[in-house]
């Protein structure tokens, strides 16, 4: 597989050209959209390139960009025939578009009428850059799609297309039926998308690989992978609005006319046409394929055309006209025999001609008249010849009026169905013929619309057709459906070679003009006099439409599901999302003790060897410290409570030091210490008791829960210490024979600032996020509040206690930087030395204040957590110097002449940065919480 | 060092859950430090029997040591739980200014959920047409 190419840059200045349409807007107006218009141009031009070049070698096109190898997830590229024609189409009718929306959003944008009315004007001008920036990612997305090779990246072009098409439908995002079509749209889409997603994985694995072609060539069989074919017909079904998900392409029409033109005729519905068509090849002998597709585009081809048929809103008309269109190509492209398909990449070319071609007509119709409604419409053929002459011949394309391409596929296509003759074929047959008697009498229903049939036949006032950027695209597009048409040899060599590679078969059929008399010609002559019949007889036509009402209505089943999934998730969310915090935690409880729970009952556990302590002084302490955790409980006074609890801390202190772990037993201490501290400051603006009556539940349920988890909590505690079998060397072994070569004693500190400083460095992140938390909130209040109210008395304490603390604050520093330095030998280190210098501040805040800790410590609590949090990685990336990884320790050893050997190795500096952030955590708490402002509350 | 500890381990968790079941910031604080108590003293446990102070140097003795690798995870959980305390009782100073009282509030869009309300509005917004069709 070759590496990145032409196609992925050119896909990738697609993506450049959506980022800069905002200043291509903000500089050339409207006229940004021709430069939009350059991105596609280029695709199409390499396009004739590249189909030039796979006619001379017969090797298609590949190149691929490995994104994530592991998850198979690479956009590879791969363009055959098939691929070649559609990214023809999709970027030459993106050029198109692109040209004609220079034209079609000047009416949209008045000139600005002095300045008052600027910004009416940019907010204009952001709007059609928001269009243009979608349309040319959409015109990338859907190259992407059909260039795609791997399943994974086919996915996720099409959900871009998905999500661009649901931005563009609800470009009027002031409306609500406008927001709630493009929503429906995009539900209905994405569900198919992520079916479509699920039905790839299956066939991946089945496969054996992510890649199309592969999995076409090799098509692999069985339960699963016809599981996975209905998921991936149902996200084409959706894609391509297929019955009974046909329902969100009409309303899809509150999108601006070129979007409706590209996306919602020409190419993104065509996104599921394409699949069915690639995967009809090898898979359209499973069971279920073809009486699906027969019976599923049979339909949709009946219901859109009849629809269409009473529509007078010409864009509705032409939406339901595609609806039935594309249950044609379903069927003929889905069937998976060499001369359907074959006829059927022929209607696909020839309807993404005539439909664009219309719709950019009816986008101009509406712009020049003011109106698209068939009733309101006046004889535009006098004023506006050209429009009038590209719309005759495009809908006489879509009826299937010789010379046009559109005769000509639709001829192919009833002869191949004819040559089938099953059962199954002729019925659709039937379905084919009674449709585009349908499809006759629809299009002459535009055509009668814009001759002003129904107005009564008044010439229209209108002036003239237009800027060319309005009227040529459709031009260009109806000079190839005439030439096409009248000399189809020259598309004849693409659509079989387009056709032949999805079937796997070469097609016998030629496109042709004159097929000579037989069932298909005469099956067309039926066709356009019963719809020239139809159309005649329109008055009684629309009495019996009206009489009709189609029983299913696909939109409503979308409506009712969604209220009932609605319904479903509130009676379950309800429940559970309550709002009370206190209720979530029951919620959380009781699931942590219910399932560990049915685990043990379920699992054989081992037995326990139980004593009752190590040492007896456990006993004792272990009941003081009980008792305090339970008189927490029943203290309503909030100091007292706050007092037990610090009680509690200092018991499981030395409780670490009975267990043989002074470093913790130091911690704990220490934060004990400091916490009662900080509570006090904070309790000093809260009331002094707690209130009563605040309690989510009744005391009961709580105390049974509490229980409840206390009991699980000691059995898994006596488990955890169980689940030690003496036959495992545990890790920690390895870290004790390996501490002293790392050169310290204190193996604790060792495994933090060497064997798992990594970690270390995690949590001083932690530290420090918390830190500038506390200043963030008391900074709030403060911004809230003004400057605080000065207290009327000052804070002066004893002298005693103030020369007290002058003398031993140096001491403390002093002990706190042998602590720092001697960590890694005897009990300390970063934490341990962090907190003492943290405590020596706050013993010169109790005893002078604010303002004497703001003369000692002059420094803010960020520089100490900043330079901190700097020195740890400084001393973690220095690792990286002579190719080791993070945190890698380095040592440095020199003899001088006087001190003695000098050592420096980076776990010190590292140690330094972890000292530094909790002396910072300490001083934020100090700044913030012990302002001596007094606020009115 | 096994039922005397585990023991403590419940009493801590029992009492610290109760704590945090109710709506008062203060108390929930208490009620955490109290269950990470319980939490430092089972991760000790789990590391085994006591042993001496984890030291190379007294290792050549031949002294059974204290198993240093959840001691070096307590170590660092008890300064973070340190920060986290401090964090919460800014948080209730903030509540205090704020509202007048450090309570934990229902939410109150949590609460329109439950009651149903935002299903409707949800619903028009997805749905306008069968609104319509319904009202009238």
């Amino acid at each position: 597989m070759n590496g990145p190419g032409v196609v992925l840059a050119l896909l990738a200045i697609h993506a450049l050209a959506a980022i800069a349409a905002g200043p291509l807007f903000r500089q050339f107006g409207r006229r940004a959209f021709l430069a939009l218009a350059l991105a596609p141009l280029a695709l199409f031009s390499w396009t004739l390139f590249a189909a030039v070049r796979l006619a001379d070698t017969g090797i298609p096109h590949t190149e691929a960009l490995r994104w994530a190898p592991k998850l198979h997830f690479e956009v590879a590229i791969r363009l055959d025939w098939f691929s070649l024609l559609m990214l023809g189409i999709v970027s030459g009718i993106g050029t198109l578009v692109l040209v004609y929306s220079v034209a079609y959003f000047k009416g949209a944008a008045r000139t600005p009428q002095g300045q008052a009315d600027s910004e009416v004007w940019t907010r204009e001008l952001q709007r059609k850059a928001r269009i243009g920036r979608l349309l040319v990612l959409f015109a990338g997305s859907m190259a992407g799609v059909v260039a795609s090779d791997n399943l994974l990246a086919i996915f996720m072009f099409w959900e871009f297309t998905s999500v661009i098409s649901y931005l563009l439908i609800g470009t009027e995002d002031h409306s609500p039926s406008a927001r709630a079509a493009a929503l429906r749209a995009y539900i209905t889409t994405a569900a198919g998308g992520l079916a479509m997603l699920a039905g790839f994985v299956i066939l991946a694995q089945a496969t054996g690989s992510w890649s199309l072609t592969e999995m076409l060539s090799n098509p692999p069989a069985g339960r699963g992978v016809n599981v996975a074919l209905g998921l991936v017909l149902l996200g084409a079904f959706t894609k391509s609005a297929q019955f009974p998900f046909h329902f969100w392409l009409a309303p899809a029409m509150a999108a601006p006319t070129p979007v409706s033109a590209y996306l919602h005729s020409a190419t993104m519905v065509k996104a599921g046409i394409f699949l069915i068509a690639r995967f009809s090849g090898p898979f359209s002998d499973v069971a279920f394929w073809r009486p699906l597709i027969l019976v599923v585009g049979t339909t949709t081809m009946l219901l859109g055309a009849w629809r269409a048929l009473s529509q007078q809103d010409l864009k509705v008309l032409l939406a339901h006209g595609t609806v039935s269109q594309l249950g044609f190509m379903v069927i003929l492209l889905g069937y998976g025999n060499a001369e359907t398909t074959y006829a059927g990449v022929a209607l696909l070319i020839g309807h993404s001609l005539f439909k664009a071609t219309l719709f950019m007509a009816v986008g101009t119709v509406d712009l020049r008249a003011g109106t698209r409604n068939v009733n309101e419409l006046c004889n535009l053929w006098p004023k506006m010849p050209v429009t009038a002459v590209v719309t005759i011949l495009a809908a006489a394309s879509m009826a299937g009026v010789p010379p046009l391409l559109g005769f000509i596929a639709k001829e192919s296509a009833l002869g191949s169905l004819v040559d089938i003759g099953s059962t199954a074929t002729t019925l659709a047959l039937v379905g084919v013929v009674a449709g585009s008697v349908l499809t006759a009498a629809y299009s002459a229903r535009i055509v009668a619309g814009i001759l002003g049939v129904y107005s009564g036949g008044e010439t229209s006032t209108v002036k003239g057709e237009g800027s060319l950027a309005l009227v040529s695209p459709g031009v260009v597009l109806t000079a190839i459906t005439v030439v096409a048409g009248v000399a189809p040899m020259v598309i004849a060599p693409l659509v079989g070679r387009a056709s032949d590679v999805l079937s796997g078969m070469h097609a016998k059929s030629h496109l042709q003009l004159w097929h000579g008399f037989g069932l298909p010609l005469g099956l067309s002559v039926l066709i356009l006099a019963s719809g020239a019949a139809l159309w005649m007889a329109r008055t009684r036509v629309s009495e019996i439409q009206s009489s009709v009402q189609i029983p299913v209505s696909g939109a409503r089943m979308f409506d009712v599901s969604i209220r009932q999934l609605l319904r479903g998730s509130d009676l379950f969310i309800g429940r559970l999302q309550t709002g009370s915090l206190p209720f979530y935690l029951m919620v959380i409880l009781v699931t942590a003790l219910v399932v560990p729970t049915v685990a043990w009952l379920g699992g054989g556990l081992p037995p326990l060897s139980l004593e009752l302590f190590d040492d007896p002084a456990q006993l004792v302490v272990a009941t003081l410290t009980a008792i305090t955790a339970l008189s927490a409980v029943a203290v309503r006074h909030r100091l007292g409570a706050v007092l037990c609890v610090g009680a509690t801390g200092y018991g499981v202190a030395v409780m670490f030091m009975l267990g043989g772990a002074p470093d913790l037993a130091l911690t704990q201490i220490l934060v004990e210490t400091l916490s009662l501290v900080v509570f006090v400051l904070v309790l000093r603006h809260l009331p002094k008791d707690f209130a009563t009556n605040q309690t989510a539940f009744p005391i009961l349920p709580r105390a049974v829960v509490s229980v409840a988890v206390g009991i699980a909590a000691a059995l898994f505690t006596l488990y955890a210490y169980a689940a030690r079998p003496d036959g495992l060397k545990p890790v920690s072994d390895d870290y004790i024979s390996a501490s002293p070569t790392a050169g310290g004693h204190n193996i604790v500190n060792v495994i933090l600032v060497e064997f798992r400083a990594f970690d270390t460095f995690g949590e001083i992140s932690v530290l420090t996020v918390a830190a500038l938390g506390i200043l963030g909130l008391v900074r709030a209040v403060k911004r809230e509040r003004g400057d605080g109210i000065e207290p009327t008395t000052p804070l002066r304490s004893s002298f005693i206690l103030d020369s007290a603390v002058h003398a031993l604050f140096q001491t403390l520093l002093v002990v706190s930087v042998i602590l720092l330095l001697g960590g890694h030998d005897k009990p300390g280190g970063g934490f341990i030395a962090g907190l003492v210098a943290g405590s020596a501040f706050v013993l010169i805040y109790i005893a002078g204040g604010e303002r004497d800790l703001r003369r000692r410590e002059p420094l803010a609590a960020e520089v100490f957590l900043g330079v901190g949090l700097i020195t740890s990685f400084t001393a973690g990336a220095i690792g990286w110097i002579g190719g080791g990884v993070f945190l890698e320790a380095k040592v440095w050893k020199a003899h001088l002449s006087l001190i003695g050997q000098l050592k420096l190795s980076t776990p010190l500096f590292f140690e330094i940065g972890v000292f530094l952030v909790v002396l910072g955590v300490i001083t934020a708490v100090l700044r913030s919480l012990g302002r001596e402002e007094v606020y009115e509350i | 060092m096994i039922i005397v500890v585990a023991v403590l381990v419940g009493v801590l968790f029992a009492t610290g859950i109760f704590l945090i079941l109710q709506r008062t910031l203060t108390r929930i604080i208490l009620g955490l430090t109290t269950m990470s108590n319980g939490v430092s003293m089972l991760l000790m446990l789990s590391g085994g029997r006591a042993g001496a102070a984890p030291f190379t140097d007294r290792q050549t003795s031949g002294v059974r040591l204290a198993d240093p690798m959840p001691q070096a995870m307590v170590l660092t959980a008890i300064v973070i739980n340190f920060a986290m305390v401090s964090f919460l009782l800014a948080m209730a100073y903030r509540s205090m200014s704020l509202t007048g009282a450090d309570e934990v509030e229902d939410d109150l869009e949590d609460r329109r959920i439950a009651l149903g309300e935002r299903v409707e509005e949800i619903y028009e917004e997805i749905a306008p047409d069968l609104v319509e069709e319904r009202d009238q």
